[in-house]
């Protein structure tokens, strides 16, 4: 594994786009040429388009079957965006148009769209947020967030109360209450998160500006420890953000990829009794 | 993190937050277990879900904490420690957890939600397909699942009561057998020749059989090419220069790059059915002073330029050449009958005299008899009748040769037949002549040749010349275009089209084309005679030409038998796979001088030579070739259009069926 | 014998026998290989008896109970006071037979099957599932032993020696961290008295006899071996190998129980190089070749006013070769160019200058100069070192690491290992992270682990063709001491549940029952771990800190 030097690891990268785009050209061609010679190629190129989607719709399967050795899901993975960039190709060779005529052919094209689409937007989600969720240099695992928020808001409350009661002042409790409670209730600044923006963090550095400047000395190091759970419920909230959207993506691409790939099994059998 | 009873937090200030994101020890927190579809209904509230976790099913199990444990008559909490361990209150005294919570409803993971929603479009496209399938193909036509667009404008029509499985069916099957049809193959190729039929095998590459042709066209079908259910305003029926060029051997980038040269006297390579020289015209009788009132000034001036299509007809005889030729036709007539000279007197003249009464001679001895008589004188012997008896010509028309089967200048031959003849005509009327005439063939009808014969000149000549004298047709007795005339019956065209001289051209033919060996002679001297340029009846063969029908190239001429005047003018469509129109290329280039852009003059070539011959084969024509490059002028890349359809028809001769056609009405 | 009442050395804070008595003590020092021993020699606070009673206890077998097993780590060693004991020869018993899980891997359809058969409920045991072995439960967890059900027949099938009374055995694991080498068991009833390491060591410091007595047999049974397996002596001859392992010393450094002062030590971010025992020191005159026969140690150099790191060493590698080389050659001023510091708990052999000098650098070449080598990198590539050393994760020969600049955080590894363990995961995609590297709370099969040190029933064990550390379901009794001596914290105890979903708890408390779980490589699947093949974005993977390096490996 050490021994792959970086000369070789380039080259191998290249070798997958061009093996694949010769695919692409030689497939091409093939139709090309054939409808040139006035063969049907519509059922070929619809064999192999259904049975790359089916291909690609595999990888829900693998992941079901990761107790048996099938390959890494890596390899897999791999071989399911070349694949999916391919059937895009061959979705347009075996239409031979963006937008087909029927009513039912465009909802397999609106689906097929809908699905590569979305498939990209996973594919660059995935390729980004994680070294975003990084780069907050603390990690926290997905179903612990509720716990997380629960627990920062608990002790953010028992905070601003302990307050009041040691220095017989309600400002920051009720500061609090305007302002802090509605942002330890739940994650926030969601669409801001999830587009790399860092109104969460400026948020919570505005407000407590703007308190404190109103607090005693003695109420001073309350702030300083609501800043820490501010802070940290910030990153609660980039992470949130992130991985949800890594997760809610797929609610897109895997459910709209059954539909497709009924819809075509429709239209493979219509084809076959209505054609030839 | 600890709490006390209420909640609270004992030591805020002590907290410290990064141990949210650290890695926790295993007595905090069990696994995460993300395989498991459902999750503590407390984290909705983004709070930390109960220790226990909802079951698998989705049931809630966090109600109590823990079940006490009833030991030396005590009970004693047994809450896990992760959970906090034992509680300050401990159970109830009936033993029962006192940390009693509402159960909560457990929310499914995103996976779990993902897997729902993957079930519910899997539903709604079965439903879908289903819905679709209920909006019949025919009714609701673009909701139909089955239906993959509109048909073109020309089949949307034409499905009529049977709708899909006009051409698809399997349509009307039942659902076993459309599934089965699934696995078989059922080319709609079928049903369209149900209504479209060509010059040739509908499935093969242009309608005709290519022997030779490697692999090309082997496996091809109507909807190779004609994809239907492209829309309404589809055109179904292109196909692709570079599709040409995949089977044709000869290929070539486009028609102005590498299109193989036309034939070089194209597009005049059949002989015209006019003999009519461009050259001389122009050159001669257009500039002689006494014509040059009639020429005309430019092509359209007899062409019909108007009307231009493929060809571009010229207006006919009566627009383009009867100013000059008007009055050729009447100058030639046709002899029906003529009185040869014969040796001896075979006629009873008794009978003759009995079916023609006398002749004005025979009447003026007889009055002369009478007188003599009454006068008491005794009649004159005539004795020289028989040296007399002669008719005007020296031999027998070749009509007469012809239907008396006689050597034409043999006295021995024809002096029976002929006097036979003449004796039934003077007895029995015409029918004499048109049951000879009918004999020979039945091709052309006997009353279509002698329309407009009267009997009456027919037997009055007859009757003369059997009674030796010539006939003189009283004043004005020219019925229709026959004519007596001493010692002959002819016939004067009355002009161009004269459809007597039509008929006995073409009875001539048939006539000669049927004889036996006997009569072939005689047949072809009277064909002939008809058909000679110089002396043939009406000058029809002046200008319509004469095809051997028997000739198949320039080498090979037929024997002279199989003979037809080419009377109409080539026929607007004579199939093939070539169409040509002229009419857009003289809207562009204009109507009066616009044809010799395309149509140069050959002054030199031999016109006339080639209609001595009867080979179609064999002509050349008085004008240039067209060049490829003439029509690549306009026709190129970037200029007008130049692809292989423009000029090329890829079916032979398609035509619908008349089955079809007759739905119509 | 009056005992002296000294202040108590706080390692004495928790006995290892809690039971000892004086009546014991004093019986004790009545046997004659503690009789032996002379008193004096000891320091006032670490007086013979005060070991005796703190460090010792005293351990009664029944015939066929397993006292020790082949391949288990120990931290004590025994003296048998009566009685008689049998050492199992080459080859050793069966695993069934000590308690451990017989690992058979999975065809590929009954890996598949694991898609239907996985239970919906967690943790789901079969409670009616029969023992292999015997188990005999004591008051306290740590006195359950596992014992061989019919001796006579394992007598009969198997090559054993006897161990008579005053026999020591044990101690060479005990002082050098080392597995044991083989398996013992009571013949007849039998009493040991069992010495923790600590006292061990105190004996073998004190007293010339015991010494004697530990290192001559480690000389013979080990040291030979131990240095043949080194290039620098693998072709000497038998003669002068007796002649360099008589001259060589034993040293050991740090606490053996390393584990239970770690997580302080890190609290008070006192894991560091300044912190630790040193071994050598930089500028210090090289008198001795010094090789690591168990136990990390951390080779740093003076940098400012702390240590810089610059690699760790481990089981078979040598510190100061290239030092005394120099010196040899005449370099007279050369020193010790690097500090050598224990990392928690260290065995050293230490072979003198003259002993090398005579037989060793006479034959060889000039060796390489790692420190020199190491000291070329930047700065910066060594934070990696430093920190993988402060988490001790350079134990760890499969530790699960996870780059998490790819993470999507899919949790498919998660779900991957819940897979192939009856649906329960047995790991948490969760851990330290280091600039984009994150080491996951999986179990890491330690090259030293310290989980396996006081397990009283062998159920947490090393396999045997794999060296993957693994636990039997079905031996284990649910003591947690693995889980807490993991310094990782990879190991958790859960409770379990019948194949309904009812919790199984003990019929005599209401407790329920508890199982250590980890991660156990999927040693009983084909194709390797679950986990490694599920990753969709070739982010985690399973790493041997001990093997080529750190950087090399994590770079790919």
């Amino acid at each position: 594994m050490a021994g792959v030097s970086a000369t070789t690891l380039s080259l191998g990268r290249l070798l997958v786009p061009i093996v694949a785009a010769a695919v692409v050209v030689v497939f091409a061609g093939y139709t090309y040429q054939a409808d040139l010679r006035l063969v049907d190629t519509s059922f070929v190129t619809g064999y192999v388009l259904l049975v790359m989607m089916i291909g690609l719709f595999l990888l829900r399967w693998r992941k079901r079957l990761s107790m048996v050795p099938l390959g890494r899901a890596a390899i897999w993975l791999a071989v399911h965006l070349i694949g999916g960039v391919l059937a895009v190709a061959a979705f347009w060779i075996h239409t031979g148009s963006l937008w087909p005529i029927s009513v039912f052919e465009q909802l397999i094209a609106l689906l097929f769209y809908f699905v590569s689409l979305s498939g990209i937007f996973g594919y660059v989600i995935q390729r980004v947020y994680p070294r975003r969720l990084t780069q907050t240099g603390r990690e926290i695992i997905y179903e612990r967030i509720p716990a997380a928020v629960g627990e920062l808001r608990a002790v953010a409350e028992s905070l601003v109360l302990e307050c009041a009661e040691k220095t017989d002042s309600d400002t920051l409790c009720r500061y609090y209450l305007e302002t802090f409670d509605w942002y330890f209730r739940a994650p926030r600044f969601f669409f801001s998160h999830a587009t790399g923006g860092a109104r969460g963090e400026f948020w919570a550095r505005h407000h407590c500006g703007t308190v404190r400047r109103y607090l005693s000395t003695g109420e001073l190091p309350y702030l300083e420890k609501l800043t820490e759970l501010l802070d940290a419920k910030n990153v609660v909230d980039v992470h949130y953000a992130g991985q949800r959207m890594m997760k809610v993506w797929l609610w897109f691409h895997v459910p709209t990829a059954i539909g497709l790939l009924i819809l075509s099994l429709w239209h493979f059998l219509v084809m076959n009794v209505y054609g030839s | 993190m600890s709490t006390d009873d209420e909640g609270r937090v004992k030591d805020p200030m002590g907290y410290d937050p990064r141990q949210l994101f650290s890695t926790l020890t295993p007595l905090d927190h069990d696994y995460e277990r993300p395989s498991r579809p459902y999750r503590c209904g407390r984290e909705r509230m983004w709070s930390k879900s109960c220790t226990i976790g909802p079951s698998g099913s989705g049931r809630c199990r966090g109600v109590y904490e823990c079940a006490p444990h009833f030991k030396d008559g005590r009970h004693e909490c047994r809450r896990a420690p992760r959970a906090g361990g034992p509680c300050a209150n401990g159970p109830l005294p009936d033993g029962s957890c006192s940390l009693k919570r509402s159960p909560c409803v457990p929310v499914l993971n995103s996976r779990a939600i993902r897997d729902r929603i993957g079930a519910l479009v899997a539903m709604a496209a079965v439903a879908l397909i289903a819905t679709f399938l209920a909006f019949g193909a025919e009714s609701v036509a673009w909701m139909s699942s089955l239906n993959p667009g509109d048909l073109s404008g020309a089949h949307g029509r034409f499905t009529g009561e049977d709708g899909c499985s006009t051409c698809h069916p399997p349509h009307k099957f039942g659902s076993a057998e459309w599934l089965a049809a699934a696995f078989s193959a059922n080319p709609p190729t079928k049903q369209c020749v149900t209504c479209h039929t060509f010059g040739g095998p509908a499935e093969a590459a242009h309608n005709t059989e290519f022997p030779d042709a490697e692999g090309a066209g082997a496996s091809l079908t109507c909807v190779s090419c004609h994809t239907e259910h492209k829309g309404t305003a589809a055109d179904i029926a292109g196909i692709s220069d570079a599709q040409c060029n995949k089977c044709h051997k000869t290929r070539f980038v486009s028609f102005s790059d590498g299109h193989p040269a036309f034939d070089k006297t194209y597009p005049h390579q059949r002989k015209t059915t006019l003999n009519y020289d461009h050259v001389s015209h122009r050159r001669k009788h257009f500039s002689d002073p006494k014509m040059v009132e009639y020429a005309p000034k430019s092509c359209s001036g007899c062409h019909l330029v108007d009307e231009a299509r493929r060809r571009v007809a010229p207006a006919g005889f009566d627009v383009a050449c009867a100013d000059c030729h008007g009055d050729q036709m009447a100058q030639r007539e046709m002899v029906l009958m003529r009185l040869p000279e014969f040796e001896e007197n075979l006629i009873d003249a008794a009978e003759i005299m009995d079916s023609c009464g006398p002749t004005l001679e025979q009447f003026e001895l007889l009055q002369e008899r009478l007188e003599s008589y009454e006068a008491g004188d005794e009649p004159e012997e005539d004795e020289d009748d028989e040296e007399d008896f002669s008719g005007v010509g020296d031999d027998v028309d070749p009509l007469m040769a012809f239907l008396l089967q006689v050597d034409q200048d043999d006295i021995e031959s024809y002096s029976e037949p002929a006097q036979t003849l003449i004796e039934e005509l003077a007895i029995d009327g015409m029918a004499a002549l048109s049951d000879r005439i009918g004999e020979a063939t039945d091709a052309v009808p006997v009353a279509a040749l002698l329309a407009g014969l009267n009997p009456e000149l027919v037997k009055r000549a007859a009757c003369a010349w059997a009674a030796n004298v010539e006939y003189e047709a009283p004043e004005g007795a020219g019925f229709g275009g026959w004519l007596g005339d001493f010692a002959e019956i002819r016939y004067r065209p009355a002009g161009h089209g004269d459809p007597v001289v039509l008929a006995w051209i073409e009875y001539a033919i048939a006539a000669a084309a049927v004889a036996d060996d006997d009569m072939i002679d005689q047949a072809i001297e009277f064909r002939d005679g008809l058909l000679d340029r110089k002396r043939g009846v009406g000058a029809c063969t002046k200008c319509h030409a004469i095809t051997d029908r028997g000739a198949t190239d320039a080498e090979t001429s037929g024997d002279g038998i199989d003979l037809a005047v080419q009377w109409t003018y080539h026929a607007q469509r004579e199939g093939g796979h070539l169409k040509f129109n002229h009419a857009p290329h003289i809207n562009l280039l204009g109507r009066d001088f616009g044809c010799k852009r395309c149509h140069a003059i050959d002054k030199d070539a031999d016109f006339a030579a080639a209609f001595a011959s009867h080979n179609p084969h064999n002509y050349l024509s008085n004008f240039l070739g067209i060049d490829v490059k003439t029509c690549t002028e306009c026709h190129a890349a970037g200029l007008v259009r130049q692809d292989c359809l423009l000029c090329h028809e890829y079916h032979l001769e398609p035509r619908f069926k008349k089955q079809m056609t007759a739905q119509d009405e | 014998m009056a005992i002296a009442t000294v202040t108590r050395p706080q390692r004495w804070d928790s006995p290892f026998g809690p039971d000892m008595t004086d009546a014991d003590v004093e019986s004790l020092l009545e046997t004659p290989e503690i009789a032996a021993i002379d008193a004096d020699a000891f320091p006032n606070h670490t007086p013979v008896s005060g070991i005796l009673r703190n460090d010792t206890r005293i351990v009664e077998a029944k015939p066929g109970d397993i006292i020790v097993r082949e391949g288990d780590y120990g931290n004590s060693a025994f003296l048998i006071l009566d009685g008689a004991l049998r050492v199992v020869l080459a080859p050793g018993l069966p695993a069934n037979m000590l308690g451990r899980q017989s690992v058979r891997r999975k065809g590929f359809f009954e890996a598949l099957a694991q898609l239907w058969r996985n239970k919906d409920v967690v943790e789901a045991r079969d409670p009616e599932r029969g023992l292999e072995a015997g188990l005999r439960l004591g008051g306290d967890p740590t006195s359950v032993r596992v014992f061989l059900q019919d001796v006579p027949v394992v007598l009969d099938q198997h090559q054993t020696a006897r161990l008579e009374t005053g026999a020591l055995f044990g101690e060479l694991a005990a002082l050098g961290r080392v597995p044991r080498t083989a398996t013992v068991f009571a013949e007849v009833d039998s009493r040991l008295l069992e010495i923790r390491w600590q006292g061990l060591r105190e004996f073998r410091r004190f007293d010339e006899g015991w010494r004697r007595r530990i290192d001559e047999n480690y000389r013979r049974n080990a040291l030979s071996v131990h240095l043949t397996e080194s290039p620098l002596f693998e072709n000497l001859d038998t003669e002068n190998l007796d002649e360099v392992a008589a001259h060589t010393l034993f040293e050991t450094y740090g606490s053996f129980d390393w584990h239970v002062t770690y997580q302080k030590m890190r609290a008070k971010g006192a894991v560091d190089a300044e912190h630790e025992p040193v071994i050598a020191k930089q500028g210090d005159y090289p008198d001795g070749l010094l090789m690591i026969r168990a136990g990390f140690a951390r080779v740093s150099v003076n940098l400012g006013k702390g240590l810089r790191t610059i690699s760790y060493l481990g089981a078979g590698d040598m510190f100061g070769l290239a030092d005394l080389y120099a010196l040899w050659k005449g370099d007279e001023e050369r020193c010790f160019t690097a500090t050598l510091t224990a990392i928690g708990y260290v065995d050293i052999i230490r072979v003198p200058a003259q002993v090398l000098a005579e037989h060793v650098f006479p034959d060889i070449g000039e060796p390489m100069d790692a420190v020199a080598v190491e000291l070329e990198r930047p700065l910066e590539a060594d934070s990696l070192i430093e920190w993988a050393l402060e988490q001790r994760f350079i134990n760890g020969t499969k530790a699960m690491l996870i780059d998490i600049n790819l993470c999507v955080r899919c949790d498919d590894c998660v779900r991957a290992c819940a897979s192939t363990h009856n649906g329960n995961p047995r790991f948490t995609r969760q851990g330290r992270t280091f600039d984009h590297w994150m080491v996951a709370n999986a179990c890491m099969h330690c090259a030293d682990p310290v989980c396996m040190i006081g397990c009283p029933t062998g159920a947490i064990h090393r396999s045997v063709d794999a060296g993957s550390v693994l636990i039997n379901d079905d031996t284990c009794i649910g003591c947690g001491i693995c889980a807490s001596s993991c310094p990782y914290g990879n190991i958790r105890t859960v409770e379990i549940n019948d194949v309904n979903g009812s919790q199984l708890r003990d019929p005599d408390n209401q407790r329920p029952i508890l199982k250590a779980t980890k991660c156990d490589l999927c040693s009983d699947q084909p194709g390797g771990p679950a986990c490694v093949r599920a990753c969709p974005h070739n982010a985690l993977r399973r790493v041997d800190f001990q093997g080529e390096g750190l950087s090399d490996q994590w770079l790919v």
